[in-house]
C-alpha cells in the first residue's frame, strides 16, 4: 500500500512537472511569436473570433441575468437596495471583481477549452503533429501559442463585456423599483471601483486565460493512440482548468484584498 | 558537410529495437530504398532520419548539422531543406488544400509573393493531373488518390534538397504512379536532391541507386537492387521475395 501511494505521488509529480515545463516552452515560444510570420497570426485571429466573438452573446446574457439577479436579492433584503450606496460596494466587490472573471473563465472552459482540447487530440491521432514537425514547424509555436495568446485576450475582452451587461442588468431591473438615471448609475458605479480593482480584474481575466488554454492544449496533445483517448482527455482538461481557476482566484484576491 | 549521416543510433518503438548502434552515410543527391521484412517499423525508421521521431540515443546529421538537438527554431535553416511525404492523412484539418500546401512554403519563405507560391504550386498540380477545384476544399473531402499526390505537392512545392517517402505510390493508380515515379527519376537527374524512401513493392528499389537492408537492429546489406537479389544472405533472400511477389503488377508500368 506504502508503495502504491508512493509511486501514485511520483507519477503526479512528475506530470506537474511536465506540465510546467509545458508552460514554461509556451511562455519562451510567446516571446519569438511576436517576430514570427503571418502564418500564425492568422490562427491568432481565428482563435480570437472564436473564443471572444462568438462567445459575447451568451456572456452578455449570462452577466445582464447576474446583474439583475443582485438587485432583485439584494432588494429582498434590503428595501432601495438598488438606489442605496451600499449596492455599488456590493457591485463591484461581487460582480466586478469575482464573478465576471471567474464566470466568463467558466464559459471559456466550456466553449474553448473543451474544443481546444477535443481539436488538438484529433491533430494527435490523424498525424498533423507529426505533418508539423516534419517541416519543421513547432507545435507549441504554430498551435499553442495562438491559441494561449487568443484566449487571454479573449477573457478580458469578455470580462469587460461581462460587467457592462451586468451593470446593465442591474440598472434595468433597478428602475422597476424606482426610476434612476442611467448615467448616474454608473458615474456612482466607477466611483466605488479602484485602480486594485482593475488590475486584479486584468491579471485574474489574464491568468485564468493562460491556464485554461494551457491546460486544454496540454491535455489534447497527450493523447496518444486512440480517438477513445480524445472525450477522456477534454474531461481532465475541465476538471482541471475549474479547479486551477477557482485556486488561482483565491490566491490573486489575497494578494490584493487581503489585510 | 552535404548530405545525411546517423551516428550510434538506437531507435526504439514499443519496446523493439530497430536500430542498435547504427553509424551510416547515406549517399548525397541520390535516390536510396530502405527494406526490412514486413513487421519493421521502417516508417518509424523513416520518421527518425526525418527529425519526426526522436532517436533513443545517437545523432542524425544533415548538412553538418544535428538534427537531434536543438530547438526547431534553431534549426530551421537545415529543417526547410527537408520534406517528408506521409503514408496517408498528414494533412492539416481545419486548413483548406492550397492552405496546406502554402504552410511550409510562408513558413520557410515569407519573402516570396503569394502570386508566386500559388503559381508554381498550380504548376505541380498540373504536372500531377490535380485538378484545381480540389485547392478550396478541405482534406475530409479529398480521395486518397488526391491526397496523396497533395502530400508529394505540398513536399516538392518548396524544392528541398533531402526528400523522406513513407511509401510514396500508395493509393495512387496506374498513371499517377508512372507520373510520381518519372519526377522522382527527374529529381534524381538534377543531381541536386537526396530522396530516401520506403516502399511496399520491388519497382522504386529496383530504380533506386542504392538500398540499405535492415534487420535484428542492424545493417545487414547494401547496394544495388541486382546486386541484393545476387545476395546469399538468407534474411535479404526472404526480403527479396516478398517485394517480388508483390510487384508483379507494378511492372507493367
Amino acid at each position: 500500500m506504502v508503495n502504491g501511494a508512493a509511486s501514485a505521488l511520483k507519477a503526479s509529480l512528475q506530470k506537474l512537472i511536465y506540465f510546467h515545463l509545458f508552460l514554461f516552452e509556451v511562455v519562451s515560444e510567446s516571446y519569438e511569436f511576436f517576430k514570427r510570420r503571418a502564418v500564425i497570426r492568422m490562427v491568432l485571429v481565428r482563435q480570437i473570433l472564436f473564443t471572444g466573438f462568438e462567445a459575447l452573446s451568451i456572456i452578455s446574457l449570462i452577466a445582464f441575468v447576474i446583474g439583475a439577479i443582485v438587485i432583485l436579492e439584494g432588494n429582498a433584503i434590503i428595501a432601495g437596495f438598488g438606489q442605496s450606496k451600499l449596492f455599488y460596494t456590493i457591485f463591484v466587490s461581487v460582480v466586478t471583481r469575482e464573478l465576471a472573471c471567474l464566470l466568463t473563465a467558466f464559459i471559456i472552459v466550456a466553449r474553448s477549452g473543451t474544443a481546444i482540447s477535443t481539436e488538438l487530440g484529433n491533430m494527435v491521432i490523424n498525424k498533423e503533429i507529426e505533418s508539423l514537425l516534419s517541416f519543421g514547424i513547432s507545435p507549441i509555436g504554430y498551435l499553442v501559442v495562438p491559441r494561449v495568446l487568443g484566449v487571454i485576450i479573449s477573457v478580458n475582452i469578455l470580462t469587460i463585456f461581462f460587467n457592462s451587461a451586468a451593470i446593465l442588468g442591474a440598472w434595468l431591473m433597478s428602475t422597476l423599483y424606482a426610476p434612476l438615471d442611467f448615467f448616474v448609475f454608473v458615474t456612482n458605479l466607477l466611483a466605488e471601483l479602484t485602480i486594485a480593482d482593475m488590475v486584479s480584474g486584468f491579471l485574474k481575466s489574464s491568468v485564468f486565460g493562460l491556464l485554461v488554454a494551457t491546460i486544454s492544449c496540454f491535455e489534447g496533445l497527450k493523447v496518444s493512440m486512440a480517438s477513445t483517448e480524445v472525450p477522456q482527455r477534454t474531461i481532465k482538461a475541465v476538471v482541471r482548468s475549474l479547479t486551477v481557476v477557482v485556486l488561482a482566484d483565491i490566491v490573486i484576491t489575497l494578494l490584493f484584498y487581503f489585510s | 558537410m552535404e548530405g545525411i549521416s546517423i551516428h550510434n543510433l538506437s531507435y526504439e518503438y514499443e519496446g523493439d529495437l530497430l536500430l542498435n548502434n547504427v553509424s551510416y552515410q547515406f549517399p548525397v543527391n541520390k535516390m536510396t530504398g530502405l527494406l526490412a521484412v514486413s513487421d519493421y517499423d521502417l516508417s518509424g525508421l523513416l520518421k527518425a532520419l526525418g527529425g519526426i521521431f526522436e532517436p533513443r540515443t545517437g545523432t542524425v546529421i544533415v548538412d553538418g548539422i544535428d538534427i537531434t538537438k536543438g530547438g526547431l527554431i534553431e534549426l530551421q535553416p537545415v529543417r526547410k531543406k527537408m520534406a517528408f511525404v506521409f503514408e496517408n492523412r498528414g494533412l492539416l484539418s481545419n486548413l483548406s488544400v492550397m492552405e496546406n500546401i502554402l504552410l511550409p512554403y510562408n513558413y520557410h519563405f515569407p519573402s516570396l509573393s503569394l502570386e508566386e507560391k500559388k503559381e508554381a504550386i498550380i504548376r505541380l498540380c498540373r504536372k500531377f493531373n490535380v485538378n484545381e477545384r480540389w485547392l478550396g476544399e478541405r482534406p475530409a473531402r479529398i480521395s486518397p488518390l488526391i491526397n496523396k499526390l497533395v502530400l508529394l505537392i505540398r513536399a516538392y512545392v518548396t524544392a528541398p534538397a533531402y526528400i523522406f517517402y513513407d511509401l510514396p505510390l500508395q493509393d495512387l493508380d496506374m498513371k499517377a504512379k508512372k507520373i510520381v515515379i518519372e519526377y522522382m527519376l527527374e529529381l534524381r537527374e538534377s543531381g541536386v536532391v537526396t530522396q530516401i524512401f520506403i516502399a511496399n513493392t520491388d519497382i522504386l528499389y529496383g530504380l533506386a541507386d542504392h538500398n540499405v537492408v535492415f534487420s535484428g537492429g542492424e545493417i545487414i546489406e547494401s547496394g544495388a537492387w541486382e546486386d541484393l537479389i545476387q545476395s546469399g544472405h538468407p534474411v535479404v533472400q526472404r526480403i527479396i521475395k516478398e517485394y517480388l511477389e508483390i510487384g508483379i503488377d507494378e511492372a507493367q508500368i
